[in-house]
């Protein structure tokens, strides 16, 4: 997969001091996050780290308690999860949540309709960008089907299509690979690198750390809701605190 | 050409050319008229009520906002040109009143908050003496003619259908489909669910105001009781619910159903009174129970079972 356009120095979302408590819970605690242009940015850390909190906290799905997120300058904190899908940051969700009584088409159709700007104008136009997002994720053939008739790898590469088809400038994905069988997680990462190729930024949440370290460009590591390491993946995979928080102390 | 529009334009040419050719048929028109006029309103229910699923119990506040505000403008000797337009726009007004709030909140909050809302509205009329003539309600002397009235409500039916069929086929349609299968999956895919809903409720309450300007008309005399009646805000519910919710001809089906149901027996019963609210309960029981896509949603099983059509089978993309 040639790739087309280099990882920049240029933050193109920033996360600054990131805090989300609830009651006395704190599982986000003041995170530091720089996204640049063009990466694949991986967050990993172990269940109940804080990763899919930080996610919501960045797509405006729910608020910071605490904290800035700023998307190419402009702070979008606070914004509504969908003002930061139009202003070009895109999710999908770790539970898939397709629109059950539409087809595969018509849940993309939504995306086209309604991300960023410039939109498709009439139900042709939107069909066709619906399309080409449905042809990018191997779902053409699956056009007319009812969503919930695909299976779990399907009902993923439909999640990210719908997210696609909203022209995003950077794409969060939650656990993609959750789920998957090897043949499928290899086709999905393919599917990932050829999103990252067309100039859409990625940051994924995500378990599979071999998957991780072929992927990413560089890694986040979240223990406890704080951040504890971030890198060039081989290095941080090597780390002795991140190696200690998966593994604990009687293994490192 | 399409046999359904084929069917559609059969039934509208015959309701323009019934007052002509029948111009005796008084009870008829009375009948068709009701069955129009439900038409416009249950259709107008269904944008909000069907396609975004936000089931509203308050939808006689805009009924009958718009039935007293064409009579007060009315008896001011303001002309039907300015009257009717201020009746459309007025329960649009007020739906915001309800909308903003309560859109914010998630589930069933909507639902209950009409109900109180609709209430409520009555109740004001009620009070407001000075304006609205309290229980005793309000006349009119001089009115334009039944006929005339028979083809606003054809007209306002026509057009009621006319947003549905346009809303469902549009970009704002699968805003509305988007945010009752999912809102929160909406949301993500840069749909604004809050006014999204709002504005679906703006358009709805604005036919239902104008309805109530033709109602007004038509009888020539409102009472809290008859335009702000909660059997009134029930039935905007029963009707898309019998013919079929979310579809554009299951509250048409509804409304012909309920309005000739009522008729018969109201006269059937007529020392029994609200004994139709009692048989429409039971309807309504007998619908969610058995086949909750209403009459559209059991001519589609029946269709199916007679196609025996292979369930889709679950296989990788």
């Amino acid at each position: 997969m040639a790739e087309t356009e280099p990882v920049t120095t240029e933050t193109i979302l920033a996360g600054r001091g990131l805090t989300k408590r609830f009651g006395g819970l704190v599982a986000v605690n003041d995170v530091d996050v720089d996204v640049l242009r063009g990466e694949i940015l991986g967050l990993i850390g172990p269940n109940g780290a804080g990763k899919s909190t930080l996610f919501r906290l960045i797509a405006g799905i729910m608020p910071p308690t605490s904290g800035t997120v700023t998307f190419l300058g402009r702070s979008i904190t606070r914004r509504s999860a969908h003002d930061v899908c139009v202003a070009g940051v895109a999710s999908t969700h770790q539970i898939v949540r397709p629109f059950r009584e539409m087809s595969v088409l018509e849940n993309v159709m939504v995306g086209a309709f309604f991300g960023r700007r410039p939109r498709p104008h009439g139900v042709p136009a939107a069909r066709e960008a619906a399309m080409e997002a449905l042809e990018l994720c191997a779902l053409e053939g699956r056009a007319g089907s009812a969503a919930h008739a695909l299976n779990m790898s399907g009902q993923k590469r439909l999640e990210i299509a719908r997210a696609l088809a909203t022209r995003p400038q950077v794409l969060l994905l939650d656990e993609v690979l959750a789920g998957l069988n090897p043949t499928e997680t290899d086709r999905t990462l393919d599917l990932v690198r050829a999103i990252r190729a067309r100039g859409v930024t990625i940051v994924m949440v995500e378990h599979n750390l071999r998957a991780v370290r072929g992927l990413c460009s560089r890694i986040v590591v979240l223990v406890e809701g704080r951040k504890i390491v971030e890198g060039d993946p081989d290095a941080v995979l090597n780390d002795e605190r991140v190696v200690t928080a998966y593994l604990g102390t009687a293994h490192a | 050409m399409d046999r359904r529009l084929i069917a559609v334009a059969v039934l509208v040419a015959a309701a323009v050319v019934f007052p002509f050719a029948a111009p005796h048929a008084e009870y008829a028109i009375d009948v068709l008229f009701l069955i129009f006029l439900y038409g416009a309103m249950a259709t107008a229910w269904n944008y909000i009520g069907g396609f975004a699923g936000q089931v509203s119990f308050g939808h006689a506040a805009f009924l009958g906002i718009g039935a007293y505000a064409t009579m007060i403008l009315i008896q001011s000797n303001i002309s039907l040109w300015i009257a009717v337009p201020v009746s459309a726009l007025l329960p649009g007004l007020y739906s915001l009143l309800i909308g903003i709030p309560a859109f914010r909140l998630r589930g069933p909050y909507f639902s209950i908050a009409t109900i109180g809302i609709g209430e409520a509205t009555r109740l004001i009329a009620l009070n407001l003496n000075g304006l609205t003539g309290g229980a005793s309600g309000l006349t009119l002397a001089h009115a334009p003619p039944k006929v005339d009235l028979y083809f606003a409500a054809l007209l306002l039916c026509a057009a009621s259908v006319g947003i549905a069929a346009w809303i469902k086929g549009s970009r704002f349609g699968y805003a509305l489909a988007a945010v009752r299968q999912d809102p929160d999956a909406a949301e993500t895919l840069g749909v604004a669910t809050t006014v999204t809903k709002t504005q679906a409720l703006f358009v709805s309450a604005c036919v239902l105001g104008v309805a109530g300007s033709i109602y007004a008309l038509y009888y020539q005399f409102i009472s809290p009781d008859s335009v702000f009646g909660f059997s009134t805000a029930i039935s905007f519910v029963i009707m898309p619910i019998i013919g079929g919710v979310g579809t554009i001809a299951g509250p048409l089906i509804g409304a012909v159903i309920y309005t000739f149901v009522r008729e018969q027996l109201t006269a059937l019963l007529a020392n029994f009174s609200n004994a139709d609210l009692l048989a429409f309960g039971l309807l309504l029981i007998a619908i969610v129970v058995f086949e909750p896509g209403g009459i559209l949603g059991l001519i589609r099983r029946l269709r199916n079972r007679t196609r025996a059509k292979p369930p889709e089978p679950v296989v990788d993309g």
